[in-house]
């Protein structure tokens, strides 16, 4: 079976060709007559829509592999080469980075499509979609490299792109200083992931600096530098998912648009840091010492936030905090060594944030900027299609049976369980209550 | 704006069902999909603890649920909040903390390099150094005074001086 393909890296490029095009129309028009509005968004759904496509066809090409060897890889050029470090701009879609494409790519085009009603008459309706088309090609970049230093070039992406667009209605100062504190706070994570890629060369990485070269080689970390890899790479991961000590950016994220906070909690990147730790499950299986320690943060982090989200008064701040303590879910899952149970809670939890987002992102919409859920209710028979979508978000998140985040918490708690890691359960489950309960007190809030 | 709340909300409802454990008659297909690219440990469990497992997050569900659906199902006022709900309103003041812990020491620390480590040792000997320059010129100001005259003069005392050397050479 041929495992080279040729249009890996087209999935990343569309977008980022979007993003070029469209902000150079931006720039080159900014202060006369801008382009119609039609133009712009037509042009911004191109590249999402021809990415999706492509990520369906790569997902359908790994499927039609033998169970055995279902990669698929491009190397579109050499990057560079100093000495032993060889770095090529190369992709990888294997199993877990295919997943990971359907959905970044399927809730990333929703978001565009939505993002035309939200933005429509915005002064900046360029601006926000060169961003938005960089932000969803950094994260694709994140996703299919083929080794830690071009997944660094899409985490470095996506960070600047939420600093970009967390500040985006930038006359208002306090708009530019979450966005400022995003980025620092992301840069404190990145100098762990730089640590960690650094650690992990000097150990491996003289024979291929790839994901296939390092889990073949990853038996030959000695366990010092083992330990000090996983726990450094965790550190970036607390700045990107916004764990414990480095959660404070998220909840300040909420100062960008709707649809941005949507796309930044759903499709794109939150998910990074899990997306990170299930991609070094090969390192993180053998220091089941940093595993507890992630899933410990990660619980953690689950419960503080749930106890945050569980007074907020600010709908989009519910929200905000309901991720940051789903992540912690996703990190206890990773972090148990279930790290399928954790990449499936990061994909069900990207439909259900996604449309709680997108739902309140409406309510907001329709309210004329009202965010305050104590000044809402009643809204159920002016919004009736909000009402029962939100509906299903709401249940799906606070766990409610048979809906997707049932399956998937249940799953992550369960392999907690069976991994010997009863506390992990015990305060999992004890989120859970609180997560159903500050989900319906939102919901009941706004709508009754 | 409402079609993708539809299509997402169609996903939230059933995404669930393409990982459906074996207990509810499911074959676990994303576990089993991921499984090559990543190293999962299979530990030991076992169809009552899974059972346990359901049951208590289901519990955990209906509490939370029922607890909401009593204060606030029927609308309720904003609430004063005191005590740890004022602690968790604040977010347990950790902005605050860090403020306190980094930021401001942080700032602090900035504000002393600046004023003592930048003008005195960093941009010291380049201070220095324009300093000499500025002595030197001024010590050479003297003699550039701008009448004609008095170039003369200088002219007159270095011819002067060259017809002596001059004359004490060729002796």
């Amino acid at each position: 079976m041929e495992h080279t393909v040729t249009y890996l890296g087209l999935i990343p490029l569309m977008p980022l060709i979007g993003a070029v095009v469209i902000g150079m129309m931006h720039m080159f028009t900014c202060t006369g007559k801008p382009f119609s509005e039609k133009l712009y968004s037509t042009l911004a759904v191109i590249g999402p829509v021809i990415s999706t496509l492509l990520a369906f066809k790569a997902f359908l090409a790994v499927k039609a592999m033998p169970e055995e060897s279902r990669y698929l890889t491009q190397k579109v050029f050499t990057w560079f080469s100093v000495g032993e470090l060889d770095v090529s701009m190369g992709f990888l879609a294997d199993p877990l980075s295919a997943l990971m494409l359907l959905f970044v790519t399927f809730i990333g085009t929703l978001i565009h499509f939505y993002s035309i009603g939200y933005m429509a008459k915005d002064e900046n309706f360029g601006k926000f979609f060169a961003y938005l088309n960089l932000f969803l090609g950094s994260m694709l970049i994140l996703v299919l490299g083929d080794g830690p230093v071009v997944m660094f070039v899409g985490w470095e992406g996506v960070g600047l792109c939420s600093y970009l667009l967390i500040s985006f209605y930038s006359e208002d100062r306090d708009n530019v200083l979450a966005g400022n504190k995003a980025f620092i706070v992301n840069r404190i994570g990145d100098l762990g992931f730089v640590l960690g890629m650094s650690f992990l060369f000097w150990a491996i990485g003289a024979n291929g600096f790839d994901y296939l070269s390092l889990k073949a080689n990853a038996h030959n970390i000695a366990p010092a530098y083992g330990l000090a890899i996983c726990l450094l790479l965790f550190v970036g991961a607390t700045g990107k998912s916004a764990q414990i000590p480095l959660y404070v950016w998220l909840p300040d994220a909420m100062a960008g648009p709707t649809p941005v906070s949507a796309l930044i909690h759903a499709a794109t990147m939150v998910t990074a840091g899990v997306y990170m730790v299930a991609r070094f499950s090969f390192i993180y299986a053998l220091y089941p010492t940093a595993g507890t320690i992630v899933a410990w943060v990660g619980i953690l982090t689950a419960l503080l936030a749930a106890v945050f989200g569980m007074f907020q008064k600010d709908i989009k701040k519910v929200l905000a905090y309901s991720t940051v303590s789903q992540l912690g879910y996703m990190f206890a899952g990773v972090g148990v060594a279930a790290y399928s149970a954790g990449i499936f809670h990061v994909f069900t939890h990207a439909f259900f944030k996604a449309l709680l987002f997108l739902g309140a992102g409406s309510v907001i919409y329709a309210l004329h900027h009202q965010q305050d859920i104590w000044k809402m209710g009643g809204l159920k028979e002016k919004m009736p299609i909000t009402y029962y979508t939100m509906l299903i978000g709401a249940l799906a998140l606070a766990g409610c049976p048979f809906l997707s985040g049932f399956f998937s918490k249940d799953e992550i708690l369960y392999m907690a369980l069976a991994n010997g890691h009863p506390g992990i359960w015990v305060v999992g489950v004890l989120v859970a209550g609180m997560t159903a309960y500050y989900t319906f007190r939102m919901y009941f809030l706004v709508f009754h | 704006m409402t079609v993708p709340l539809i299509i997402l909300a169609v996903g939230a409802a059933f995404a669930g069902y393409l990982n459906l454990p074996g207990i509810f008659g499911g074959h676990q297909q994303v576990t089993h999909w991921l499984s090559p690219s990543l190293l999962e440990s299979h530990a030991g469990g076992s169809h009552s603890l899974e059972l346990l497992a359901i049951g208590a997050s289901i519990a955990a569900f209906g509490i939370g649920l029922y607890i909401a659906y009593k204060k606030f199902y029927h609308g309720a006022e904003e609430p004063v909040y005191t005590g740890f709900a004022k602690f968790g309103y604040n977010l347990f003041y950790v902005d605050q903390m860090y403020d306190a812990l980094i930021v401001k020491p942080y700032h602090a620390f900035g504000r002393f390099i600046k004023r003592t480590l930048e003008p005195y040792v960093t941009d010291g000997h380049v201070k220095v150094s324009t300093a000499l320059y500025q002595m030197f010129g001024s010590a050479f100001k003297v003699f550039q005074v701008g009448y004609v005259r008095v170039y003369a003069i200088y002219m007159i005392i270095g011819l002067s001086l060259m017809s002596l050397f001059l004359s004490q050479t060729l002796n």
